[in-house]
């Protein structure tokens, strides 16, 4: 019985990742595809199938064409802006629109106005995004102009140009302008204030002039070959551009300090700091909505307690191949603050429109029954992950014992070489996950397929076993486990804040091989300050960061970069280098040259030696694990009600595509207004 | 009487600033603060963390003062009736509180009436038909009742009153009535969700009531004034009502002293579960989160309560039992 319902599910779930509808297709024939599927999953030690390119519009690949590119002349707009137009409260629709608008290509058809749509959770990027200068492609990687209109950067990359498009407007009728990032930079960026710690790409050093109202030069005294990439996915403090005409009145540089005093007073805050927090980033505190003006499809109209209703910006800038202004969707209703069960009870009730945040792999049996009842589809992305749970281990140990074997590259081939991979597979992710090493994904330019075949990641715990007998980690004291070299158990800790389902199946596994390993359920809270404190052994944690925007940014699960809770791997390594040897651990040499090259890369002009200098670190991973992977690119359910299109079939979901960032949701749109 | 009230409520006041600092010392004792949630939270969203921000962040919110400045600070804003500002949230505590405080007291005060409603007639009737099929039956309702984790009944029925009557999922009321007024329409979605939570709560509350009911008043009909005043002729239900039950419903008025802080708070679990829109869930997220003034002070609401309602359910035993004394 089991077995059945798996494979029909296995069947279900393979179907979709294909973006099949499959009513024409025999079921045997399915069948038997989606057995072919599991199994090419299961030799192919690392590629598995991707999303192949075709499964998007193909112009999401390049940048957005305008309207006079496209011959379009005539625009249309949605009927309550046309309505507030003819009575004289809405300039009209032409000086609303840049000159030149750019065009958006929807996933499937020309949508129409209308309709409201609930969704849940505290992460917005549903169905409105913040834009920024540049966007990312469906994989997560190129990036394509956006806000801007063309980017220059010096051959030595020290000087960018940014080119603003022409015409855009902030949702309250003013010009977006070279000074919204300006006013950011100077007032915002470089207040002590305001921003305390200053991270990459800028620094005090760093420069940034607007020749004209729509140009911007920002000059970095170091080359900076990553900047096109952190300008389609920013840190969360990067919040370039901000509305500079609004943001001035909360800002003691411009406004009257005593106005600000009295704002802050009434509001119950405690600092003007906060009150700019709340008044020009986030819009809203309370029930307070603030007239923020945004340039993403829909501004915040009002909270009551934690809902939050979203309503279409009359000034956005983007239109669709028909002439149409977007977004097509009137309103949009989010509730914040919902448990995950709860979430899932509401999205299989069919109470939400467009859902995803909350969902695991797991979650797909219960949402697929419900399918018919909550009049949804279950469409089933990928994650984007390298690993859906990832083994970091901490190579700076304070016990010498400990660091002794975990800083012992057969250690940790062993460990790797004893995870069944296939069976994680099977178990949780009917078998439609990536069994994989933690590596770059595989439509990555660093990534090579040879090198993430032959990382250790083939299930053989007989080479697990000679590796461990070669360190003289034998069972000395006959208990059945292997003991460390002078004879003390061997009792190493792995701590996980929500990994625990696979990694009881992984420390069953290591068993095996006669290791014995115990889980510490903990917090992100608790797991961080050990992290600091240099007080983790091994972390299971999950592996993003490994697509073309992130990983050359922020290679933190292969680089000694960062002493953090979620990359335990070399915590006094990463402060030896951020303090140029004065404190930590010095690193062998193995880690210098990662940092080498990893410098290297991020300053490089050469695109092609960048390149090579990414494929070393991921050569250097598949030698020396740095951190350890177990399968990655895992299923992913987002629901979707039946009334709501252009939504992609097909899609990753994860933090290096931001969510759904890159699938244009501003041109999803209801085939009828009420279910 | 009037000496002994006094006392007591001379007394309380020494107590309630003991608690004050327990609760304080104690919210200051697991390492890590507001600031390392709102870290996390940072963390989440791809904001590299570092040992300066972490500096910076502390000094705004003035937590790195020694505790006793920070307890005096506090101390003094909530003896003003300013329950302080919490980090988390960005918000002053009374805000968070008033916001709360309203559907909280209803949902409370429905769980407590759902309780005694269903437990004192079920407990009187066990009792005196000990052994009857009912009795067995209630008995084993009222175990199944206690056993059965409140947070579970709930998604049971949730899950039902979805599929059978097609309420809403969640919170207390269906989203189209979200921040409009009380009207008709919107009284009535709200009964068709606000009996789960009082049902869930009250049944585990009902199942040790009527327990305790049951056994107190056997304890009582056994006793020989009991056959005295029968075999006089006292007519059976006038005997009962007049003498053992007054004893026997002793532990319904001392549980009135920890009503009034379960009426503030609510049940933390299942607000949680449901969704709602109640303190108890507000509580819990402060002390995960470490937010120690949103965390103190609704302790120290809550303490206050207790005291405030251990005070009242021993005068108004007193009037009850004319066995207690004032020494």
């Amino acid at each position: 019985m089991m077995m059945k319902r798996k494979r029909i599910l296995s069947r279900t779930i393979s179907k979709r990742m294909r973006g099949d509808a499959g009513s024409l297709i025999p079921g045997s024939l399915i069948l038997l595809a989606g057995g072919c599927l599991c199994f090419a999953g299961s030799v192919s030690a690392d590629a598995g199938p991707m999303i192949p390119r075709d499964a998007w519009p193909a112009s999401w690949f390049e940048h957005p064409k305008t309207a006079s590119e496209m011959g379009i002349t005539e625009f249309s707009q949605a009927p309550e802006w046309e309505q507030r137009e003819r009575e004289g409260t809405l300039p009209p629709l032409s000086e609303r629109l840049p000159a030149d608008p750019p065009v958006i290509e929807p996933y499937a058809e020309t949508g129409r106005y209308g309709g409201s749509v609930r969704t849940a959770g505290w992460l917005e990027y549903y169905f409105n995004p913040l834009e920024f200068p540049l966007r990312m492609c469906p994989e997560g990687a190129t990036t394509r102009y956006s806000l801007v209109k063309e980017v220059e950067a010096s051959d030595n990359l020290t000087t960018y140009t940014l080119r603003l498009r022409e015409g855009i407007r902030w949702s309250d009728g003013h010009p977006h302008t070279a000074d919204d990032y300006l006013f950011w930079f100077e007032h915002v960026y470089m207040n002590r204030e305001l921003t305390p710690v200053r991270y990459s790409p800028f620094y005090d050093n760093t420069r940034m002039r607007a020749p004209d109202p729509h140009t911007l030069e920002i000059v970095f005294e170091e080359p900076n070959a990553y900047f096109m990439q952190q300008l389609a996915h920013p840190s969360p403090q990067f919040r370039m551009p901000l509305p500079a005409h609004y943001a001035k009145t909360y800002h003691p540089d411009f406004a009257d300090g005593e106005e600000i005093k009295r704002r802050t007073r009434d509001l119950g805050l405690m600092s003007w700091t906060s009150l700019f927090d709340a008044a020009v980033i986030r819009g809203v505190h309370g029930n307070r909505v603030f007239d923020l003006p945004v340039l993403r499809a829909y501004r915040l109209e009002r909270v009551h307690g934690r809902n939050f209703y979203y309503r279409r910006n009359p000034y956005y800038w983007k239109i669709d191949p028909a002439g149409q202004q977007l977004p097509y969707i009137r309103e949009i209703a989010r509730t914040d603050g919902i448990t995950r069960e709860m979430a899932v009870a509401q999205a299989a009730s069919g109470a939400l429109t467009l859902s995803a945040t909350f969902f695991r792999s797991s979650d797909i049996p219960f949402l697929l029954e419900n399918e018919v009842r909550g009049k949804y589809r279950t469409l089933i992305w990928k994650n984007y992950l390298g690993a859906d749970t990832l083994l970091a281990l901490n190579q700076t140990h304070p016990d010498p014992g400990i660091r002794e074997i975990i800083g012992d590259v057969r250690f940790r081939r062993a460990l790797s070489l004893a995870i069944d991979r296939d069976e994680i597979n099977d178990i949780f992710y009917f078998g439609q996950a990536v069994p994989r090493q933690m590596f770059v994904a595989p439509m990555s330019k660093f990534y090579e397929a040879d090198v993430a075949r032959n990382a250790y990641v083939d299930f053989d715990p007989e080479e697990a076993r000679r590796l461990l007998n070669e360190m003289g980690l034998v069972d000395s004291d006959g208990d059945g486990f292997r003991n460390r070299p002078d004879g003390s158990r061997l009792n190493l800790i792995v701590e996980t804040t929500g990994e625990e389902e696979t990694m009881e199946l992984v420390l069953e596994q290591w068993r095996e091989v006669g290791l014995n390993l115990f889980l510490r359920p903990s917090t992100l809270m608790l797991m961080r300050q050990r992290g600091q404190g240099n007080q983790l052994q091994m972390i299971a944690w999950y592996g993003d960061r490994v697509g073309d925007t992130l990983f050359p940014a922020d290679p933190r699960y292969f680089v000694p970069t960062v002493l953090s809770g979620e990359a335990a791997t070399w915590g006094l390594w990463a402060v030896w280098f951020q303090t140029g040897g004065a404190e930590g651990i010095e690193p062998p040499d193995e880690a210098k040259e990662l940092m080498a090259w990893w410098m290297e890369m991020r300053s490089s002009p050469d695109r092609d030696r960048r390149i090579e200098l990414g494929r070393k670190i991921m050569r250097s991973q598949a030698e020396n694990l740095w951190t350890i992977g177990t399968v990655g690119f895992s299923p992913k359910p987002v629901v979707v009600s039946n009334r709501l299109r252009n939504v992609p079939e097909q899609g990753y979901w994860g933090w290096d595509t931001k969510l759904i960032l890159p699938y244009h949701s501003e041109t999803f749109f209801l085939e009828s207004e009420t279910p | 009487m009037m000496n002994y009230t006094i006392r007591r409520i001379l007394l309380m006041f020494p107590l309630l600033g003991a608690i004050s600092i327990l609760v304080f010392v104690l919210m200051d004792l697991p390492p890590g603060d507001a600031v390392s949630a709102r870290l996390d939270m940072l963390a989440m969203e791809g904001q590299p963390v570092s040992e300066e921000l972490v500096t910076a962040l502390r000094a705004r919110y003035h937590l790195d003062d020694p505790l006793f400045i920070r307890y005096l600070r506090w101390a003094g804003g909530f003896l003003r009736g300013d329950l302080g500002y919490s980090i988390t949230m960005e918000q002053p505590v009374n805000e968070l509180v008033r916001e709360r405080l309203g559907y909280t007291v209803v949902i409370s005060l429905l769980c407590v009436l759902f309780t005694w409603l269903v437990a004192f007639p079920v407990g009187f009737f066990s009792a005196i038909r000990q052994y009857s099929i009912p009795d067995h039956v209630f008995t084993f309702l009222a175990f199944l009742g206690m056993a059965t984790p409140n947070f579970v009944l709930a998604i049971v029925l949730v899950h039902y009153s979805h599929n059978l009557f097609g309420t809403s999922v969640g919170g207390l009321y269906s989203f189209e009535y979200e921040g409009e007024p009380m009207n008709t329409a919107k009284f009535v979605d709200i009964l068709r969700h606000i009996w789960i939570p009082v049902v869930v709560v009250g049944t585990a509350g009902t199942a040790g009531m009527v327990r305790t009911l049951r056994a107190n008043l056997l304890d009582e009909l056994r006793k020989p004034y009991v056959t005295t005043a029968r075999a006089k002729g006292v007519g059976p239900i006038r005997l009962i009502l007049k003498y053992p039950v007054r004893i026997a419903i002793n532990p319904f008025v001392s549980t009135i002293g920890w009503l009034l802080p379960s009426l503030f708070s609510g049940d933390a679990i299942v607000g949680v579960v449901l969704g709602l829109p109640t303190i108890g869930p507000l509580l819990l997220s402060a002390v995960m989160q470490m937010d120690m003034t949103l965390a103190g002070s609704l302790l120290m609401l809550m303490s206050i309560l207790t005291v405030f309602g251990t005070l009242l359910s021993d005068l108004l035993l007193a009037v009850v039992d004319p066995r207690i004394r004032y020494e």
